[in-house]
This record gives C-alpha cells, sequence and structure tokens, in this order.
C-alpha cells in the first residue's frame, strides 16, 4: 500500500510509534516521511518531540520534601490511623450474634461446594421423607369422632377408583340398602 | 511481619483487625500515593490529607476489598485518584466570592517547582487536558504503570484507555502546536 497519506492516519502513527519515522510501519513509511516533508507534517512531528521531552520531565517531579518537610512525620501519621479510628467490623466481630450470622453465612456460602451442595440435598431428601411418612401415617378415612360427616369426607375419595370398583360399590350400596 | 507477604494477603490481615500489617502497608506505599495525589492537588499538605484519608477508609474499610478482582495498589490508586478528583470537584463548585481570585488548579503549580521552564511548559500542556485525560496521563508517563494497569484503575477495558491514552497525547500535542511560538520554541 502506498497511497498518500493524511493527517489523521499521519497523528495515528505518530501517537503510536513516537516521532520517529524511521520506526513505523514499513509499508506506509515512504506515505508518512513525503508527509512528513508538508508544513503540517513537520509541525506534528516538532510537537510530537516536544512533547515527550515534557513528559521525561515530568516524569522527575515529585514531592522531595513533606509539607512540614519531615516525611517521616508523615508516615508516622498514617502509622496512628489504627489507634485513632476505630475499625467497626472488627468490633462486630466479636459480638456473639455477629458470630452466629458468620456462622451461619459461612453455611451458606458453603452451599456452593459439591459437598455442600450434596449435604443440602440429602437433608431436603430426609425431610421430604418424614413428611411423607407422617402424612400416610396421618391420612384421613377416619370418622370423625364428634359424626361430622362432612369434616372428614373426601371428595376426591372417588375420583381416582375404577368404574368397576364404583359398581361394586354400588352393587354393595344397594345391598345394603335392600336389606 | 514478614516482608514477603503480599500486598493482598496484608489487606486480608488488616481486615482482621492487625495493626501491624496495616503499618507495613503504609510504610510500603504511602510516600508513593503521597507523589501521586500530589500531581492531582499541586499542594502537599493537602495530598498528604487526602492519602491519610484513603489510608483511613483502608484500616476501616478492609473488608470490602476483593483480592479476586483488583490488585492492592490498583485498588488503592483508584481510592486516592477519586478523592483527588473529588477533592477538585468541591473546589471547583463552591461559591466564590465576587472579584476572588481563582486559585490555580492547574497540577504541578507549586512555586517551588515552577523554577524550571520545563514544568512550566509541561503546566500548560496539561492544563488543557480533562481529568480522565489527566488521569490516564498521569498513571502512564508519570505513575509507570502499564496500559493493562492502568485502564484496571480506571476500570476501561484495554482497547478504550489506549484510545483515550491517545486521544489525550493527541490534545497536549494541539496545545503546544497552537501556542507553538511560547512552547515550541524552548525545542528549536
Amino acid at each position: 500500500m502506498s497511497s498518500e497519506m493524511k493527517m489523521e492516519e499521519f497523528e495515528a502513527l505518530l501517537a503510536n510509534f513516537g516521532s520517529d519515522v524511521s520506526v513505523w510501519p514499513e509499508n506506509r513509511r515512504a506515505a508518512a516521511e513525503a508527509y512528513a516533508e508538508t508544513s503540517d507534517g513537520r509541525k506534528m512531528l516538532f510537537a510530537e518531540a516536544a512533547l515527550a521531552k515534557l513528559l521525561a520531565a515530568g516524569q522527575a517531579v515529585g514531592p522531595e520534601k513533606a509539607s512540614d518537610g519531615n516525611s517521616d512525620a508523615f508516615l508516622g501519621r498514617l502509622m496512628e490511623v489504627p489507634s485513632s479510628y476505630p475499625q467497626l467490623a472488627t468490633q462486630y466481630k466479636s459480638s456473639r450474634t455477629t458470630v452466629w450470622l458468620e456462622t451461619l453465612a459461612d453455611l451458606i456460602l458453603s452451599w456452593r461446594s459439591p459437598v455442600g451442595i450434596a449435604s443440602q440435598l440429602g437433608g431436603v431428601a430426609a425431610i421430604l421423607g418424614v413428611g411423607i411418612l407422617v402424612g400416610i401415617n396421618s391420612a384421613p378415612n377416619r370418622i370423625d369422632a364428634s359424626g361430622d360427616l362432612y369434616a372428614t369426607v373426601d371428595i376426591s375419595e372417588t375420583l381416582f377408583v375404577s368404574g368397576a370398583e364404583l359398581l361394586s360399590f354400588d352393587e354393595q350400596y344397594l345391598t345394603v340398602r335392600k336389606n | 511481619m514478614p516482608d514477603s507477604l503480599t500486598d493482598e494477603a496484608l489487606v486480608a490481615l488488616v481486615s482482621k483487625g492487625n495493626q501491624s500489617a496495616f503499618q507495613k502497608l503504609a510504610l510500603r506505599h504511602g510516600s508513593r500515593f503521597r507523589a501521586l495525589a500530589y500531581r492531582f492537588t499541586s499542594d502537599m499538605a493537602q495530598a498528604e490529607d487526602l492519602v491519610q484519608e484513603a489510608f483511613v477508609k483502608l484500616w476501616t474499610g478492609a473488608d470490602k476489598f476483593n483480592p479476586d478482582r483488583a490488585k492492592f495498589t490498583t485498588w488503592f490508586h483508584r481510592v486516592v485518584i477519586n478523592k483527588c478528583l473529588d477533592q477538585k470537584r468541591k473546589r471547583a463548585l463552591s461559591a466564590l466570592p465576587e472579584g476572588y481570585d481563582a486559585e490555580d488548579m492547574s497540577p504541578l503549580a507549586d512555586a517551588a517547582l515552577e523554577n524550571t521552564a520545563a514544568i512550566k511548559r509541561l503546566d500548560t500542556v496539561l492544563r488543557g487536558l480533562s481529568a480522565r485525560q489527566y488521569t490516564a496521563v498521569t498513571l502512564s508517563y508519570f505513575e509507570g504503570l502499564t496500559n493493562r494497569e492502568a485502564a484496571d484503575v480506571m476500570e476501561l477495558n484495554l482497547k478504550a484507555y489506549e484510545s483515550l491514552l491517545l486521544r489525550s497525547r493527541a490534545a497536549m500535542r494541539k496545545t503546544l502546536m497552537a501556542d507553538k511560538n511560547d512552547l515550541l520554541s524552548a525545542f528549536a
């Protein structure tokens, strides 16, 4: 590629590679050198070189002295921070409630580990099993001792039995009624 | 407290109330961050106050530092720079009495530094930058951070940071070119 170079491209290369055109990408170097001969090109190269010098000078600028001329005093102020400012998080940690909450938080966070997840699933399965057992043992089909049939009759009782059973039930019922 | 402990390990100890760990970090980084704050404030006493505030934040809020997200120095650069920029904003927003001569807010305006022509010129060039551009230039050219580290401090992706740095450099170059009689002549 050896097309003429525009200012934008020259500026971008200048920003990326600095003011020494000889280190710019080889395929654009000839076009860049041609642009560098123009008035704009010369100004930009000059400004870039000046900027590099200025920035280098700025690197050396630093606080040679502290505000009171004593750097140790400034560092001493920093050393005093722990004794001058309470560390609230640490204070809270000493209370029993916080210890309990932290334990709970640790437990919750432990769920993220495979062992934690497995133990939590085991717990859920155990609770579910107990719930099913309790449910089976306390299932209705028993007449309320109070005699209030409406309170104990399961209206879904006949929904899950076969037609043959229903017929049988009706026959029995009819038999009973006949008797 | 062994010297071999990393900054991140020390911060973990600080979060548990370990004063020695805090003091180790203060000795290790106090002067460096004071220099950084000074580049933003041009006022040594104020720079020291701001860095002290940042270290107070470290002491009282070390548990908020997440070593999985950033290095300690990246995080602390952010804390110090934010404090400096906040301070500048507050000063800029505060109402000034009529006829008040605005304080020179430019970077590196300290009288003690103005004895060198180069620093004066640099000051003129930096004055034309936005806060973001100035931060990028400071981190890359004066603090010596890599582009990756500086991008992390400014919470930008690398490409966006490099673009910001290029724009900053172009802006500085334009200032130099616009004022070429005063500035460029010194380098002729």
